[in-house]
């Protein structure tokens, strides 16, 4: 770079800058859909996890029989367990070696799992009375049970070995016929950035523990079975969630393209005015391009390099998958290392298109070429993989809009246009009007940018309050109480003192029992007598009174085969399509326990707190159900905040993934840039126009009906941009929709709400205007030399 | 009579250096003078234009056009002022490129709020006698600079002003577009019984006018 270019470079830092943060801030905002994905990979990983708790699990069909007196032979491959969990102990969280034991009793098949794991010290335990167990003809002397959320392998039981006081009886015969080998690990989530970073490590782990389980010649390793987790997330709103990412996307990319478009004129001009002072200075035609094209390059580029770099820290930060994102913003540098390339004709003003029968054939061509995209889309979408296929699909939509976007405001200008060509200029207000319309490029960009952003917000405000509208239907039926508190320091007093205040109808006091157990450990209680008298449906046959601290909880399905005595069983039915039985003696812990319901991803159990509430630690967390009529949110935390004693927080929201807020950040993020830029696209426009203005001024014409006159021009432009912004979203709306957003039941109330928001597109233009042009002819007057 | 007294003008810019452009200016200038000032670069000869065309405030002084202080006009007055008596011819031609040569000779007249028939009759004589009908229809930008100029002086005799102000009009032409013009000037402006101001430093106007008042930094 010559010195005088670089000189150039000093001279003109305020410009460089403006066009390095203007570089940055487009990459940003093209690059919109790689972040939201990056945060619903992240946030769909954590949610999909949580939920199915076990990750892997891998097993084999041992070799050799064993029986009571040989079992303990298996024990020593706990070493080569720990050999083998030396690799990936950074990712596991627990994990679980485990003889898996089919026993065919009568006929039913019971499945128990021996935990040949050094120790317990992931799992929590629990002690029972009666350590020696009569189980299907065979006695287990345990001292404890294993508890885990949900057991692997589709397990009844799960013992540690080390828990076991003595072996099984004579009768207990394992080996190829009813026994596997299998392992089970909980990856922990916050390491992995993405649901397919997980599973690449957990296909690593499947291949290292296929070759470690050949090592130990303990089973067949031609008949290891995998069973993976399930990669598909089952949840209604991911589909509609990805949907709307998609909506924002080819709204954000179509706006950046215009962007660039509108922006990159405006600067390069600026560029080239500079250069022209410089050229009458002596500034040759070599030097003259290494300004105009490498210096913006290498401020494009040092914008590139700085945005990848933040996309490193945070993926570092928080484990993010930025990619995508960073691909995304290198499409949008190559796309303006084009067109920097392609600006050298500045002449964009008097286009030949006059007539309306050219103006027709160059819509019909705008109309052809928006179909070739859908056309591209469906036979490309066909021949290549899904993953391009579907940035294709992206890629074609977006041209699609956008030439649908260039057809309406080519229809609106036009329309204006020939009306004013058609009509003598026999008025100031029609010479006014044609002044506007000369200002083509200037007017046509505003216009379509209004246009783009009028129809983006109507699209992302009609998707995202579909989306809301569902989810707020799902937290309703699945979150039945008004408010939860947080307690900071737990809370030991009387329950029943805090529901005796007025307008207080439910406490339903939560507790983490990690006292107890190994693991935070969420029980939701609640008083029985209540539940009844508020949901009589809920309880078949009630037995308050009878349920003792040691309860638990099977189905009755599985009561039934156990043989309990109907006097002993206490039936709820709070999970779906799940009839669960309180029974009046210990059971060991089975597969069914203890999900009732789900609060919060904890399970939920139904017990009666009055005479529960002993073995709980400390309830940290209240469910209120309240009167609205009697008494407020705020007064509701005061009188419980006074009753214990203890500083309370609300807790309002579903702390492990919170949909609203992700989507809601994302939209009126949006909704900011757009109407930012927006502001920048009108101030520019009137600014193109006020020296025309100060032209007229100068001829007599006053300044208030020049404000008069221009603002209701504009409002026209608005008006009409506005309008088209509306039928292209309803075109969008029948045309695309359906494929992009979640399909809600036709009896579920949809507030499609027209928030200020879209009003604010005319008034800020409005009040833009006015202060404008209040300054620039306060005086009446022009500059002059002198 | 529209005769133009100034009286102890002084006009100063502002800023972070204040510049004074016109320093204790006196002159009087009778109805129907053709009149040249004419000075070096910077001895302030478009600062007294403009002040007399209204488009400027002196910082202090008077400036009296028939009976009336214009220095002591309202805005809106002085806009009035401005369409009314003065018609104004710049150097670059100040026409709007956006407008036709009829649209922008009609558009004093349209401002003062003139009837159509009168306006089409005015343009069409005025475009007749400066030669230049013919490129009624067509924009500035495609004339050459003597053709611009001539339709800027018709802009100027659009509404009939007793003043007209010319800022270097042969500033753009050469030498035999400059005769051209500045001829037509004179003899219209003669021939309406106009007062002719141009501020030059052209020798050839500088014979041709009947006075001249020398300017030198803001002062004669």
């Amino acid at each position: 770079m010559s010195k005088l270019a670089l000189l150039f470079f000093k001279r003109t830092p305020k410009l460089f800058l403006k066009v390095g943060l203007l570089s940055l801030f487009l990459f940003l905002l093209i690059s919109s859909y790689g972040i939201g994905y990056a945060i619903f990979e992240k946030s769909s990983l954590t949610k999909t996890i949580g939920d199915i708790e076990r990750d892997f699990e891998i097993e084999g069909e041992i070799k050799q029989n064993y029986t009571a007196n040989n079992i303990t032979l298996l024990f020593p491959y706990q070493n080569y367990w720990l050999e083998f969990k030396k690799e990936w102990t950074k990712f596991i969280i627990s994990d679980n070696l485990i003889l898996l034991i089919n026993l065919a009793i009568d006929n039913h098949t019971l499945q128990i799992g021996l935990d040949l794991s050094e120790s317990t010290e992931n799992a929590r335990t629990e002690t029972i009375v009666d350590n020696s167990f009569n189980f299907f003809n065979s006695i287990i002397d345990i001292s404890s049970f294993i508890l885990l959320d949900e057991l692997p392998f589709n397990l009844d039981i799960l013992i540690n070995y080390k828990l076991l006081n003595n072996s099984f009886s004579e009768e207990f015969k394992i080996g190829p016929n009813n026994c596997n080998l299998g392992y089970s690990v909980n990856l922990d989530e916050k390491l992995f950035s993405s649901l397919n970073s997980y599973l690449k490590t957990v296909d690593k782990m499947d291949e290292a523990f296929e070759s470690f389980i050949a090592q130990t010649n303990l089973v067949y390793t031609n008949n290891l079975d995998s069973r993976r987790i399930e990669t598909e997330l089952s949840f209604s709103f991911a589909e509609s969630f990805q949907s709307l990412l998609i909506v924002f996307t080819f709204v954000s990319i179509l706006l950046s393209t215009w962007l660039i478009e509108f922006f990159l004129s405006f600067y390069n001009k600026q560029i080239a005015e500079t250069l022209k002072n410089l050229e009458k200075r002596g500034l040759d035609t070599k030097n003259k391009t290494r300004i105009t094209v490498f210096l913006p390059i290498i401020v494009d580029t040092t914008s590139l390099a700085i945005l990848g770099l933040s996309f490193v820290v945070v993926d570092q930060v928080l484990s993010l998958n930025l990619i995508p994102a960073f691909i995304f913003a290198l499409i949008g540098y190559l796309y303006l290392f084009y067109k920097r390339f392609k600006f050298n004709s500045l002449n964009e003003e008097h286009s030949t298109r006059m007539n309306t029968i050219s103006v027709s054939i160059y819509i019909i061509v705008l109309i052809i070429s928006a179909l070739i995209p859908i056309i591209v889309n469906n036979i490309i979408s066909a021949l290549v993989p899904p993953l391009i296929s579907s940035i294709i699909s992206i890629g074609s939509s977006i041209v699609f809009y956008y030439i649908i976007t260039i057809i309406l405001s080519e229809i609106a200008y036009n329309v204006k246009r020939s009306r004013t060509n058609n009509k003598i200029t026999d008025s100031i207000s029609r010479l006014i009007e044609k002044t506007i319309i000369s200002t083509k490029s200037n007017l046509k960009s505003w216009h379509s940018l209004t246009l783009l952003l009028v129809w983006a917000i109507v699209i992302t405000n009609i998707g995202s309050n579909t989306f809301i509208a569902e989810y707020e239907l799902y937290q309703e039926t699945d979150y039945p109480t008004d408010l939860i508190i947080e307690i900071e320091e737990g809370y030991l007093a009387n329950v029943s003192k805090l529901e005796s205040i007025l307008g207080i109808e439910f406490i339903f006091p939560v507790s983490h029992c990690t006292q107890k157990y190994m693991i935070d450990y969420d029980y939701y209680l609640m008083n029985f007598t209540k539940i009844d008298q508020k949901f009589p449906e809920l309880i078949k046959r009630t037995k308050l009174n009878s349920i003792q601290t040691n309860h638990t909880y099977i189905s009755e399905s599985f009561a039934e085969e156990l043989g309990f005595e109907n006097e002993n069983l206490f039936p709820t039915s709070f999970g779906e399509n799940q009839t669960n039985i309180i029974v009046n003696q210990p059971v060991i812990i089975t597969k069914y326990f203890p999900l009732v319901k789900e609060i919060d991803n904890r399970p939920f159990i139904v017990a009666n707190y009055r005479e529960a509430y002993s073995e709980f630690s400390e309830v940290t967390k209240l469910l209120v159900d309240f009167d609205v009529t009697l008494i407020s949110t705020e007064q509701v935390v005061e009188k419980i905040r006074e009753s214990t004693g203890s500083s309370v927080s609300i807790q309002n929201e579903n702390e492990e993934l919170d949909y609203n807020s992700i989507l809601n950040t994302y939209k009126y993020l949006f909704f900011v840039i757009a109407s930012f830029i927006c502001l920048l696209g009108f101030i520019h426009f009137i600014n193109k126009l006020s020296t025309i203005f100060n032209q007229m001024n100068s001829r007599g014409l006053e300044t208030g009906k020049i404000r008069t006159l221009l603002i209701k021009e504009i409002s026209y432009f608005i008006l009409s941009a506005f309008s088209f912004g509306i039928l292209s979203a309803l075109f969008f709306l029948f045309v695309q929709l359906s494929n992009y957003i979640y399909k809600i039941p036709l009896f579920t109330p949809i507030s499609i709400q027209f928030r200020p928001d879209l009003f604010l597109l005319f008034v800020i233009p409005s009040i833009i205007a006015i202060v404008i042009f209040s300054s620039r002819f306060k005086k009446n007057t022009h500059k002059t030399s002198y | 009579m529209n005769q133009i007294i100034i009286e102890s003008v002084y006009k100063i810019y502002g800023g972070i250096v204040e510049t004074v452009a016109l320093e204790n200016f006196n002159e009087q200038i009778d109805e129907g003078e053709v009149v040249a000032i004419a000075g070096p670069s910077g001895s302030g000869k478009s600062t007294l234009l403009s002040c007399i065309g209204g488009i400027l405030r002196p910082t202090s002084g008077k400036i009296i056009v028939d009976s009336d202080d214009i220095t002591k006009f309202s805005d809106s007055k002085l806009v009035n002022y401005r369409r009314d008596h003065v018609g104004l011819i710049y150097q670059d031609f100040n026409l709007i490129s956006q407008f036709t040569i009829y649209e922008n000779v009609a558009l004093p007249l349209l401002i003062a709020g003139k009837k159509n028939d009168f306006i089409q009759e005015r343009v069409d004589s005025l475009l007749e006698s400066l030669d230049i009908k013919r490129y009624k229809k067509t924009y500035p930008q495609y004339l050459s600079g003597g053709e611009q100029q001539r339709v800027s002086i018709a802009v100027a005799l659009a509404n009939d002003p007793q003043i007209i102000l010319a800022d270097e009009p042969t500033g753009n032409l050469d030498l035999e577009a400059r005769k051209k013009v500045l001829s037509l000037l004179i003899e219209k402006a003669v021939a309406y019984k106009k007062t002719l101001i141009i501020a030059t430093h052209d020798p050839f106007i500088l014979e041709k006018v009947n006075r001249v008042i020398h300017l030198s930094k803001g002062k004669r």
